[in-house]
């Protein structure tokens, strides 16, 4: 596609102009406000732009190019070659006409045809033509804008060129991932996607309050709403619940009510027949007891007096029975005295005989008797020191009577005749003869003094003996226990006898027994006394039952007395309860009776009360409802249910579009980043040639493509000298450089060998003079094949292609016009 | 019905005061504003027509528990009534109980000597108030119940005018197909032999000439459900029941669902209809449709104006799709160019809404 032509009138601020295009390099040269600008629209908007627009698209597109200040339409014919010349003339506003005439005289006036024909016509896409050949007058800049950033930041010269081509479309694809990544992120901040839950399983009861997306918040806020129309559901369902319990309660309790009140008058009724029932009962049971009593107290009164008339005869009968007691109990008394006496006596006599005993036996003491024993043992001992030995006296030639004595024998005599006369003794032997004595004592002992000894001991014992009355020492201690025997005797009979006698006196009692006798004999009792006894206790016995009879009686009469005064009185009473009887029974008669339905008055009275009963109860079941619905009412929340179940399905409606939005915008992600990770080889090969091709054209071979990186695309570029220099290397003049040969080379790419305009804004104006020449070169070896638009506002870098076809646009236009 | 004097009632319901309409952000307030300025309007208007009777069948609060400050204001409105007496009915929002009555307890106690709450089913005689009139109310107890409180009412022998109060669905006019709003039938209400019979809960108005039955409706619409502007009944009752309309709304509610027509104006098609500005309008767009870029561009366009239009838009847009063909990427990207190929392989997979979020993306990322 080759355009030829170019026809404005009127069109932006130009109000009519031909312009005639040549087939290779075309520079549209002119001063700023010279109509650049609006020839390039011009051109886009011929081939792309309907000429039936909507007003927002109007406004965008074409109000900005009508004539000023009055203008109503724009009007474009742009001439393009394509085997044959199509004219394409388009007004806009009013009057607005689309117009395509073939070369074959065909005239297509309908928007969407003239643009589906011009399509096929062609050599690429719409919007590769549009968009990169026919690109908008800062699209170089924009080409590989890293080339002019020159920070750290950028990435890789091979990463930057391979977006280069990707982004063709004007699209900036970091920016594009950052949104993605940006909406994403704020969408599913905090939110779990692979559990589709809250992150960290954090629902509304600890919800996130930090960095919260807007899907987290739509599930947060349905799920408060959620919550809140729970609580309010179910506490209206509770109140309803309580509120049916509470009507049924009072329903039953007017039930009960209307009851109580149909049948109060009743129930007084009956409450005043039961009163008066045993009012009457209590008349009748008095007038029974009275005329029980009025028969009673005659009979009391006629007994009373025969117990007392009674109880006068046993009195006297006790007193004669009294005194015949007390003569038989004299009469024993005093034979019990006499029996005492007697004996008292003799125990008397008893004690005078074992005096008389003691009196006739000798007191021997203990002393006595051991004096005589001792006495006794020393004369032994004496005596027996005068046979301990042995001595023996012969006397020989003595005649004559011869005395002698032996010992302790007494003087002996013999006959003495000359002859030996032999005498033994044991201690001492004296014979005397004739006038001669001589004494023979055996051993040192002063026999003497031992019959001294011996003869005081035997007359003290001689004394002693005769004393007491004994032959020795044995028969005294034998006397001296008999005499003991005898005082014991005594002690025991004065013992005996003063344990008898007592208190009395003997003598007085003597003298009192004297007296009787002397008093004469009591008259022998008539009967036993125990006889009498018994008489006197039967009659005793008997007075004291009709005493007490007698008691009874009166304190029946006195009670009689006591409740009704006098018998006289008792007789009125009688007459008075009968007359209330009467009037009670006739009062009963006339109170009414038990409502019907109701067996007895007990029955009716039963249901009544059980009514009663029932209101209290059920008034307190009430209470405890009213409460309890006061208490779930004070739960309810702030909006009522139906509120919160419209904020409950909008925060739904909302959560479904952040939801929808969501899996659309993952999907989204997942194409993008297939799509650019999925780079065609060939096409970066065959980018990369062409690309290598022209920097050497548009630095005039001051630099070539290094070496590729992963991605296949050249990474840094080598100097004419050999030198790698990396992109943040580059001097700013030579990425202008770059850039233009990036656009040239993507623009090579896209049309291989078709041909089709390609648009160039002053691609040169920030290059020094010699960069210039070398890339006007390398722009005139592109535009060798293809058509190219070169616009520039500086005549300078036009001349740099003498032999393209150069427009001249005039002097600034109007925009007032 | 008595011969009697002709009595003018001016009846409405469902006022629903205390509702915070926090579903609806900032428009929320002025809604729930709105409520006090129609119950005020009702007041005025009633006075306007020297209306004898000021009564409210029901739901003059929206909750049991509502603020103070919220029975105050309402009392203090009424109070403005300058007829015999202002007659206000519980109804299932704002029921009323023995016992525990906080609500109407407050009520009472700071509403004016001509303000009657109708608390009690029982005959309200207002003879004291100078009228020849006997009230039959079927007060609410509860916010649900399957019955409706009318088992009390027959109509005395009296020469007074009969007008009886009740708040429940009715069959036939109103949704309740669990039955648990007081439903009550026509019948029911006829066979009572009242005179007249306003009935609240239903937010549309209804009138049975035959029966005397009046349902006022809501005096300001609350909800999408709810699509008429607002108004009351004024009831003429002497040989029969007269009714007469007045308008007492500020905001209404429009759902609109709108299938986008590409040869129309999109702002035409979305905008406020009947001269209505908007501004008195809480409007929910359901918008559906396959519209060019171009017609989507404005749509978007219109619909970010949307918001300074209404009070309030709620804006479903879901099922709105940019038509976008091959040749459209085509025309809109170089190929080979990541937006071209991103915007095929989609297209390809019939990704409708990625479609279009990439679409938008990539203008986005657009130089």
């Amino acid at each position: 596609m080759i355009l030829t032509s170019l026809r404005l009138g009127p069109f932006g601020g130009i109000p009519k102009l031909h312009l005639a295009f040549g087939r290779g390099l075309n520079t549209i040269v002119g001063p700023n406000e010279a109509g650049k600008s609006t020839v390039y629209r011009a051109i886009v908007h011929a081939l792309f732009t309907p000429t039936k627009l909507r007003k927002p698209e109007f406004s965008r597109l074409i109000a900005p190019l009508l004539p000023r200040p009055s203008g109503d339409s724009v009007f474009c014919e742009l001439e393009v070659d394509v085997e044959g010349v199509y004219r394409i003339a388009k007004r806009w506003g009013s009057d607005a006409t689309s117009r395509l005439v073939t070369p074959a005289g065909e005239e297509i006036r309908d928007d969407e045809a003239i643009r589906n024909r011009l399509r096929d016509l062609m050599p690429v896409r719409e919007a590769t033509m549009r968009r990169v050949l026919l690109s908008p007058q800062a699209s170089l800049r924009n080409t590989i804008p890293e080339l002019e950033t020159d920070t750290e930041a950028t990435d890789e010269l091979g990463e930057a060129l391979r977006r280069s081509l990707f982004e063709t479309g004007g699209v900036r694809i970091e920016m594009f991932r950052r949104r993605l990544s940006e909406e994403l992120g704020s969408l599913y901040s905090r939110w779990d996607r692979r559990r589709n839950a809250p992150e960290g399983g954090r629902g509304i009861e600890r919800p996130w309050k930090q960095g919260v997306g807007t899907l987290l918040s739509a599930h947060y806020e349905i799920a408060r709403a959620e919550r809140e129309l729970q609580t309010a559901e179910q506490i209206e369902t509770e109140l309803t619940i309580l509120g049916a319990r509470a009507e049924e309660l009072e329903t039953h309790l007017d039930e009960r009510r209307r009851f109580i009140e149909a049948n109060e008058k009743a129930a007084d009724a009956v409450h005043s027949i039961q009163a008066l029932e045993a009012e009457r009962a209590a008349v009748e049971r008095e007038l029974e007891v009275a005329q029980e009593d009025n028969g009673k107290w005659p009979v009391l009164e006629a007994r009373l007096k025969d117990a007392r008339e009674t109880l006068a005869g046993l009195r006297a009968r006790a007193e004669s029975l009294g005194d015949e007691r007390r003569a038989a109990e004299e009469r024993i008394a005093k034979e019990e005295r006499r029996r005492r006496f007697e004996a008292i006596e003799s125990r008397r006599n008893e004690l005078l005989e074992a005096q008389r005993r003691r009196d006739g036996l000798v007191p021997i003491k203990m002393k006595d008797v051991e004096t005589l024993s001792r006495l006794e043992r020393a004369i032994d001992r004496l005596e027996q020191s005068f046979a301990v030995g042995s001595i023996t006296v012969t006397v020989d030639g003595v005649s004559g009577e011869l005395r002698y004595t032996v010992d302790l024998r007494s003087e002996e005599t013999a006959a003495a005749d000359g002859r030996s006369f032999t005498i033994d003794g044991h201690r001492r032997i004296v014979f005397a003869v004739g006038e001669l004595t001589v004494t023979a004592v055996a051993g040192d002992v002063d026999t003497e003094a031992l019959e001294r000894q011996l003869r005081e001991a035997r007359s003290s014992r001689g004394e002693l003996r005769n004393r007491l009355k004994v032959d020795g020492a044995a028969e005294a201690a034998q006397a001296r226990a008999a005499y003991e025997a005898a005082v014991r005797e005594v002690d025991h009979r004065r013992h005996a006898y003063e344990e008898t006698l007592g208190d009395d006196d003997l003598e007085a009692l003597r003298r009192e027994l004297d007296e009787w006798a002397a008093g004469g004999d009591v008259e022998p009792p008539p009967r036993p006394l125990d006889a009498i006894s018994a008489d006197a206790a039967r009659v005793d016995e008997q007075a004291g039952s009709v005493a007490k009879q007698i008691e009874e009686h009166r304190q029946g009469l006195d009670s009689l007395a006591e409740r009704y005064g006098s018998h006289e009185e008792l007789v009125l009473t009688m007459g008075e309860r009968a007359v209330r009887r009467k009037q009670l029974t006739q009062q009963i008669g006339e109170a009414g009776s038990v409502p019907p339905g109701f067996a007895s008055a007990e029955e009716f009275l039963a249901a009544y009360r059980q009514a009663a009963d029932e209101i209290v109860k059920v008034k307190d079941d009430l209470s405890a409802v009213r409460t309890q619905q006061a208490r779930l009412e004070e739960r309810l929340p702030d909006e009522s249910s139906e509120e919160i179940r419209t904020r409950l399905e909008r925060a739904r409606a909302r959560l479904e579009r952040t939801r929808r939005r969501g899996v659309a915008l993952e999907r989204v992600r997942e194409a993008s980043e297939r799509i650019l990770s999925d780079l065609d080889t060939g096409t970066i090969d065959r980018y990369r040639d062409v690309l290598g091709g022209r920097i050497v054209s548009v630095t005039g071979g001051a630099y070539r493509e290094g070496s590729a990186g992963e991605t296949g695309i050249p990474t840094v570029f080598r100097s004419a000298r050999g030198t790698d220099l990396p992109l943040e290397l580059l001097s700013a003049g030579t990425r202008d450089s770059i850039a233009l040969a990036v656009r040239l080379a993507v623009a090579e790419l896209l049309l291989e060998d078709q041909t089709a305009p390609l648009v160039l804004d002053d691609p040169l104006v920030d290059l020094d003079p010699d960069r210039q020449v070398q890339a006007a070169a390398g722009i005139r070896d592109f535009a060798e094949k293809r058509q190219l638009l070169f616009f520039t506002c500086h005549p300078t870098q036009a001349e740099l292609f003498p032999t393209a076809n150069r427009i001249q646009l005039g002097s600034p236009i109007d925009p007032s016009r | 019905m008595a011969d009697t004097q002709a009595i003018t009632v001016f009846a409405t319901a469902d006022v629903h005061l205390g509702m915070k309409f926090s579903a609806y952000d900032a428009a929320g307030e002025n809604l729930a504003d709105a409520r006090y300025e129609a119950l005020s309007r009702c007041v005025d208007e009633a006075n306007r027509r020297n209306a004898d009777l000021f009564i409210i069948a029901g739901d003059l609060f929206d909750r049991v528990r509502v603020a103070r400050p919220v029975v105050e204001r309402a009392a203090s409105i009424l109070a403005e009534f300058e007829g015999a007496a202002a007659l206000v009915l519980p109804g299932n929002h704002d029921y009323v109980r023995s016992g525990v009555e906080s609500l109407w307890s407050i009520f009472r106690d700071v509403a004016g000597g001509r303000t009657i709450v109708l608390r009690e089913p029982r005959v309200y005689d207002l003879r004291n108030y100078e009228l020849p009139v006997e009230v039959y109310p079927a007060p609410c107890d509860a916010k649900h119940s399957p019955r409706h409180g009318l088992d009390w009412i027959a109509a005395s022998g009296s020469e007074a005018l009969k007008i009886g109060v009740a708040h429940g669905s009715i069959e036939g006019r109103t949704l309740d197909s669990e039955g648990r709003y007081f439903p009550m039938t026509v019948k029911e209400l006829a066979d009572t032999g009242l005179d007249a019979w306003i009935v609240g809960h239903t937010h549309v108005q209804y009138f049975h000439p035959e029966v005397g039955l009046v349902i006022p409706g809501t005096p300001e619409p609350d909800g999408f459900d709810c699509s008429h502007d607002g108004y009351a009944a004024v009831l003429r009752v002497d040989e029969g029941v007269h009714l007469e309309t007045v308008p007492t709304g500020r905001y209404r509610f429009r759902e609109l669902s709108v299938t986008l027509d590409p040869e129309s104006s999109v702002e035409s098609q979305l905008l406020p209809q009947d001269g209505d500005s908007g501004v008195r309008t809480v409007a929910r767009l359901i918008v559906s449709g396959t519209v060019p870029g171009d017609v989507h561009d404005e749509y978007l366009e219109v619909a970010r104006r949307l918001p300074m239009r209404y009070l309030a838009v709620d804006i479903r847009d879901g099922e709105l799709r940019r038509s976008l063909s091959r040749d459209d990427v085509d025309r809109m990207y170089p190929e080979q160019s990541f937006p071209h190929r991103l915007l095929v392989d989609l297209l390809d997979a019939q990704a409708a809404d990625a479609l279009e979020e990439a679409r938008r993306l990539l203008e986005e990322a657009e130089e």
